[in-house]
């Protein structure tokens, strides 16, 4: 165990002064992990966004049913009601009393409707359905139509769907494009640690000569690959922890609507921290892991 | 003890560099292998420090069947076996006392234990005063002592020494030839060097072997050229 200790602070010591003793490549390596990993997080948070831009626009997404005004017991109520959840594309649904609607309505068209106030009301009472998915919407909004005692159904109509699609679009490509850049990341990053190993694959034999089994050998260059991708992550990082909550606080939290409300900031940071953190190590670790196996073996 | 037994090798080119050779070399010996370029020396060097595999026969080493190794394991082999070269092989990048020190932290030797050894060592090898020197900044003479230093830090019990002195002026070459004895007698390290130096052959006689198209065609106990 204690050999096992000593072992691997010389290892640690020696990764340390392959990244001081070879700076300049060191920094080449690290650039190019900065701009990878860069690109990562910053389609991660647009990924993210989408996401949760998404959900909102869909939880917003309800469907006002009007009834007949001469539908007025609890019974019929009730009965129209049940109707509507035994809908499989219904999530749940919100009952709004005549009164309730006439307030919304004095909200949205001005005071002059106050004169309705009261026993002259002429609107029907009405539900908000909510469907489970966004995307169904369309065809719910149809079924409820044919319910007897529903006179009217309104909705965002196709705009709001095709929002919708075009969300759920945009967050395919954001997946899409994470995993193609965490593969061109890994593959730059390979090829960078190569590079700087290729150029002490003489020393790798040299160590080999001296007695150094093949995992005294590879260590410090694992750790190496490791410390430089962290390094790499380092500015990334700081854009987003210095530039998100910036850009937050200039759209006020929204971005052109109330409705696409922005990804809180410490979420933003917690979760670009953590993917970053764990890429690096990841990235870093199997592509000098690869490297310097490819070297190790060369001689015996 | 080293022990070839009916050696062979041949390298993909067709070049037969080794062709069944039999040698034994005891404990404490000290001896040269001489011979024109593409003998096979080289060859006999590599094999012994494990870069090599011969094609048939077998190369006992301090009881180690070398060709035997695995790949993982010759590290471990080439501790008890300490390797000399004619372009020295330091690690660029270190100090005189990394480089040393670097042979003893790969067995997990404390670092305080380190300190000691390598001062031991720059000590014998007369290079007190260059330990935070870079190879670089080393005369040829120098490089190889430090290298010679790296190759007893773990005490090997057998130092392979291939050209040590081809780089080097005759004075040089004296003081490495002298150095190598120091070892030899004091710590009774079985040497055997690979050697062009007609000079030195005859100037300290030894055991010489004589390998000539990869065939032992001489093993002189009396030693010098003039004695073959």
């Amino acid at each position: 165990m204690r050999k096992w200790w000593t072992l691997l602070g010389y290892e640690i010591k020696y990764a340390w002064l392959g990244l001081r003793r070879h700076l300049l490549v060191s920094l080449s390596a690290m650039s190019a992990v900065m701009v990878t990993l860069f690109l990562i997080v910053a389609f991660l948070i647009v990924g993210v966004s989408v996401e949760s831009f998404s959900k909102s626009v869909e939880q917003d997404l309800s469907i006002h049913v009007v009834l007949d005004p001469a539908i007025q017991s609890e019974e019929e109520l009730q009965s129209i009601q049940e109707q509507i959840e035994s809908l499989s594309q219904s999530d749940h649904v919100v009952f709004s009393s005549k009164e309730e609607e006439l307030q919304l309505m004095i909200e949205e068209k001005g005071e002059a409707f106050q004169l309705y106030e009261g026993e002259e009301n002429p609107l029907g009472n009405a539900f908000f359905v909510y469907a489970k998915d966004g995307e169904q919407i369309q065809e719910l909004a149809k079924k409820i139509r044919e319910i007897p005692g529903v006179a009217h159904v309104a909705y965002g109509g196709k705009s709001v769907t095709g929002l919708v699609a075009l969300l759920a679009k945009v967050r395919t490509i954001g997946i899409v494009a994470i995993v193609l850049l965490l593969i061109l990341s890994f593959y730059l990053i390979y090829n960078t640690i190569r590079t700087t190993i290729y150029s002490r694959s003489d020393d790798i034999i040299i160590m080999r000569q001296v007695g150094a089994e093949n995992s005294f050998v590879k260590r410090p260059f694992e750790i190496e690959g490791i410390m430089i991708s962290l390094c790499g992550a380092i500015i990334p990082f700081g854009l987003v922890a210095y530039g998100y909550p910036k850009l937050y606080e200039s759209l006020h939290g929204y971005l052109f609507a109330r409705i696409l409300e922005l990804v809180p900031v410490h979420t933003i940071i917690a979760l670009s921290g953590s993917a970053l953190i764990v890429s690096a190590i990841l990235i870093g670790w199997f592509a000098s892991f690869l490297a310097v196996n490819k070297y190790i073996r060369e001689k015996r | 003890m080293i022990e070839f037994k009916d050696v062979s090798k041949a390298y993909p080119n067709g070049v037969h560099a080794l062709n069944h050779v039999n040698l034994k070399v005891e404990d404490g010996e000290f001896i040269y292998v001489i011979g024109a370029t593409g003998s096979g020396k080289s060859t006999m060097i590599k094999l012994l420090n494990g870069e090599e595999v011969s094609d048939s026969g077998q190369l006992i080493v301090d009881g180690v069947d070398v060709g035997a190794l695995k790949h993982r394991k010759v590290p471990a082999y080439r501790r008890n076996v300490g390797c000399i070269f004619q372009d020295y092989r330091l690690l660029p990048k270190l100090t005189v006392y990394e480089n040393i020190a670097f042979a003893l932290e790969v067995v997990g030797m404390r670092k305080k234990d380190i300190k000691n050894r390598v001062r031991e060592i720059l000590e014998l090898v007369d290079l007190k005063d260059k330990a935070r020197s870079y190879p670089d900044e080393l005369s040829g003479g120098q490089q190889q002592r430090v290298t010679i230093g790296r190759a007893i830090a773990n005490r090997p019990k057998i130092l392979i020494a291939d050209e040590p002195t081809g780089n080097l002026d005759p004075e040089k070459s004296l003081e490495i030839i002298q150095l190598l004895e120091k070892i030899n007698q004091n710590f009774g390290t079985t040497i055997v060097m690979v050697t062009h130096d007609k000079v030195l052959v005859d100037e300290f006689k030894k055991r010489t072997i004589i390998l000539d198209g990869g065939y032992v065609i001489h093993d002189s106990r009396v030693g010098g050229y003039r004695s073959v």
